[in-house]
Order: structure tokens, then sequence, then C-alpha cells
């Protein structure tokens, strides 16, 4: 049966906040996961003439691969590829900084917390501090930004980058794939 | 995720402003693919196909060509797409009757890069294409257009089918359509091209709802063997190798499209 773009439109409600927790969970980057989230189902809708099944768990699983080819150029380009939304015309503005923070919660900090005091030492010492504040001690950003005397967006835009720097170590590696066999 | 986890991120603005854009999106898609009536996979096959085709020569009626002879083995299809298969069959008495087109001897235009390069776009819809009759219609506007009969066409469903592809030549889109013969007896083998910023883009499917309401689009066609010209209000058109290519006037069908004889009498559809 054909997949039709208004029934991938309708994946996307109900399944979208999976997605992007696919994607918060594995880049560490909520701006990141949200572009990601737009360009798989942008491409999805575009592609939709290669899903070759029925049902609708054949579909989410086909969307997902899509999400795991996404992830991966990411990973090897460091940007997301806007290719598909621009082409349909899909477009998502700029998230808010709640938006911003409800993304990161799907990271899960918490269950970053024993993988990144094992990896603390590995990472640059500009990236130790932050990490060690924001995920292991739990400090919100308004804490962060009081004790390192900087705003919340900087803290906001430190941790981030602390995050991505931890792609690709072995102990959050093992952590996701964990995630990937649950 | 948690149920109330996953209805609290749907509530987050950004997201349901994305569902919106996405839905938005998939309108304009199926309604694309609807009104191109073809099956998404055909429309893969255009897009690629038209890249090849746009780049041909132009094929002008009444240019002195010489006979094709020999077995002509192009490739079929591609690897990303699926193989259309070879016929075994010729095509059936009763359509080689109807079809001066398929009875002519094939042309070295039959069987230029063009048409050959076109056929590495037939993907596993098509079955049983009979290679030996394919020809490229003389007297079309142009090489982007191509009939191929086949022991069946999934596409349309139907079984001894011909084929016509129509490329686009700005490599944007392109259309195909299959009928039966008796499809075609009934006046309905017709693609309508519609113009777009810079192209036009070829398109196959319901005729009578397809009333184009710009001006400059086109309509061409197969018709049987009989109907030397065809007419459309002021505009009129010989008929070569049974295709034929008309000016289609805004609002007007291509099921309008009169048949005459040579002798300029109206042909009963």
């Amino acid at each position: 049966m054909p997949l039709t773009a208004d029934k991938i439109a309708s994946l996307y409600d109900a399944h979208g906040a999976d997605v992007l927790r696919y994607f918060a969970r594995r880049t560490f980057d909520p701006e990141a996961a949200l572009d990601l989230l737009a360009e798989t189902f942008a491409r999805a809708i575009a592609d939709r003439e290669h899903f070759r099944g029925g049902r609708d768990e054949e579909a989410i699983g086909w969307i997902y691969s899509i999400a795991r080819n996404q992830l991966t150029d990411f990973i090897r380009r460091g940007r997301v590829e806007r290719a598909a939304m621009a082409r349909l015309g899909v477009v998502m503005r700029a998230p808010t900084e709640s938006e911003l923070d409800r993304v990161e919660q799907l990271i899960d900090l918490r269950e970053l917390r024993d993988p990144v005091a094992l990896a603390l030492d590995e990472l640059p010492s500009n990236h130790q501090e932050i990490l060690r504040l924001r995920v292991i001690e739990e400090q919100t950003y308004k804490e962060l930004a009081e004790h390192l005397g900087i705003s919340e967006d900087s803290a906001r835009a430190r941790v981030s980058r602390a995050l991505r720097a931890l792609r690709g170590m072995p102990s959050i590696t093992q952590l996701q794939e964990q995630h990937d066999h649950a | 995720m948690r149920d109330d986890d996953r209805d609290d991120l749907r509530s987050l603005p950004i997201l349901r402003e994305l569902g919106v854009s996405l839905r938005q999106a998939a309108a304009v898609e199926d309604a694309r693919a609807a009104s191109a009536g073809v099956t998404s996979a055909r429309r893969w096959w255009m897009k690629k196909a038209s890249v090849v085709l746009g780049a041909g020569a132009i094929v002008l009626g009444g240019a002195a060509v010489s006979a094709a002879t020999g077995l002509w083995n192009p490739p079929l299809g591609n690897d990303d797409a699926g193989h259309a298969s070879r016929g075994s069959s010729d095509v059936p008495a009763d359509q080689l009757a109807s079809f001066e087109v398929l009875r002519r001897a094939a042309t070295d235009a039959d069987r230029d890069a063009a048409a050959a390069n076109a056929l590495r776009y037939l993907d596993d819809a098509f079955i049983g294409v009979r290679v030996e009759r394919i020809r490229a219609p003389a007297g079309a506007p142009s090489d982007r257009y191509l009939i191929v009969p086949v022991e069946r066409s999934e596409l349309a469903g139907v079984d001894d089918a011909l084929c016509l592809f129509a490329a686009d030549p700005s490599a944007a889109g392109g259309g195909v359509g299959c009928w039966s013969s008796a499809e075609i007896q009934r006046g309905h083998a017709a693609l309508i091209e519609l113009p777009t910023a810079s192209s036009t883009s070829p398109t196959a499917g319901d005729l009578d709802s397809l009333r184009p309401s710009t001006a400059n689009a086109a309509v061409v066609g197969l018709v049987p063997d009989g109907v030397a010209r065809v007419r459309l209000g002021p505009a009129s058109a010989a008929v070569n190798d049974n295709f034929f290519s008309l000016p289609l006037p805004a609002g007007a069908s291509a099921t309008d499209v009169v048949w005459e004889d040579a002798d300029g009498a109206a042909i009963a559809k």
C-alpha cells in the first residue's frame, strides 16, 4: 500500500515525540535534535515512494531508518542537512529557551551522570566543570549562570558544547547502544 | 516514554508548528501526486528519466531515416528502481492492426541514445517490454516522447498496454501513461502538459477532471489508425505515427479532442 504524505504527517503526530527523544539522546544537542526531527519527516514525505510495506509498524520502522541515516550524516558532517525541508517548504523557527530546556530533558541527564563521571577526565578542562555542575550536581541554568558569572544563554551554550563533546566517548557510546537495544 | 510525557512534548509550540508545516507540505505533495494520476513509484521514474531524455536531439517528421536492423537489446531498468522484464511475445494481432507505428520498421531514431537511456528507467511495473516494437513517434515536437508496448502495465493494471513516455526537458519531471488498445480507441490515451515556471510537466490521469486553468498547456496522446488529424477548438494538428500534440485551451478537457479522417470527416470514438 502506498504511503501518502498525509499518512506521514499523521505518523508525525503520533510518533514525532519519540523520534525527537531518539535524536536528543544521541546528539546531546536539543537544537540539532529538533532540526533532525524536521528533516527526517520531510524526507519521509519526499521519499515516500521508496517505502515498501503496508502496516503502520513498518512505516514507523522505515521512518526510524531515515532517522538513523540522518543521525549518521549529522555526526559525519557536524551539521543538519535541510535539503528535504527546503524542497518541500517545511519550515521551523528557532526554538525558545523553554523549548530547548524541554528537549534537553529528553536527554535524561540523570541517566548520563555515571557515564559522564567516567568520561570526565577524558574531556577538555573547559567542558569538565560545566558538565560536573550541570549533569552531576544537577544545577539549573540560572544556578550555573550565577556560579560562573555568565548569562544563562552563555551557560546553555557551554553545556551544549560540552554535551556534544561527549559523543563518541566509550562510556557514552555504551549507553547509547543500550538505548538501541532497549 | 510515558504517554503523559509524550503528550507534554506534543504541546510544545515548536513541535505543533512543525506538525502544521509538515501537514501543509503533505497536502501539496498528495495533491501533486493525485493530479499526476500516476503512482508515486512512477513519479520517481519520471524525475530520473527526464534528466536523461531532456538532452536528446529533436526528431522531426519527414526526416529521412534508415531502417534499424537486427535485434536491439538495451538494458531495462536500473538497480535502484528495479528492472522491467523483456517480453517474450509480440504485440497482439489486433493491436498491430490498429497502430501503424507498431507495424513500420524500426528506425535509428527509435533506438538512439535518448531512447536507450530512457529504457534504463523502466522498473518492474513494466512487465514484458516488447523491445522490438518500441518507437519514438515521428512528428513529435521533440524526442521527449517514446511509445513502449508491454505485455502488462502494473501502472495501469492493463495487459497488452501501449505506454507513452514524455520527459520534461527541464529535468524537473515527466509523465507516463499506459493504456489498452480499447482505451486508446475511446480517446483516453493522452498526457496533459501543464506549464510551470520553467518547464512543462507531463501528466496522465482522469482527463475529464484535468482542465488546466492556465494558458500554454498542451495535450499529447495516441490515436488508432485512420485518425489523420486532431482538433481542439481553433487548434488542429496532423497525426504522425499514431501520435498527436495540441495546445490545450484553459478550461478544456483532453477528451474534447475531435478526431478527423484524411477527408476531414469526424471519427466517432
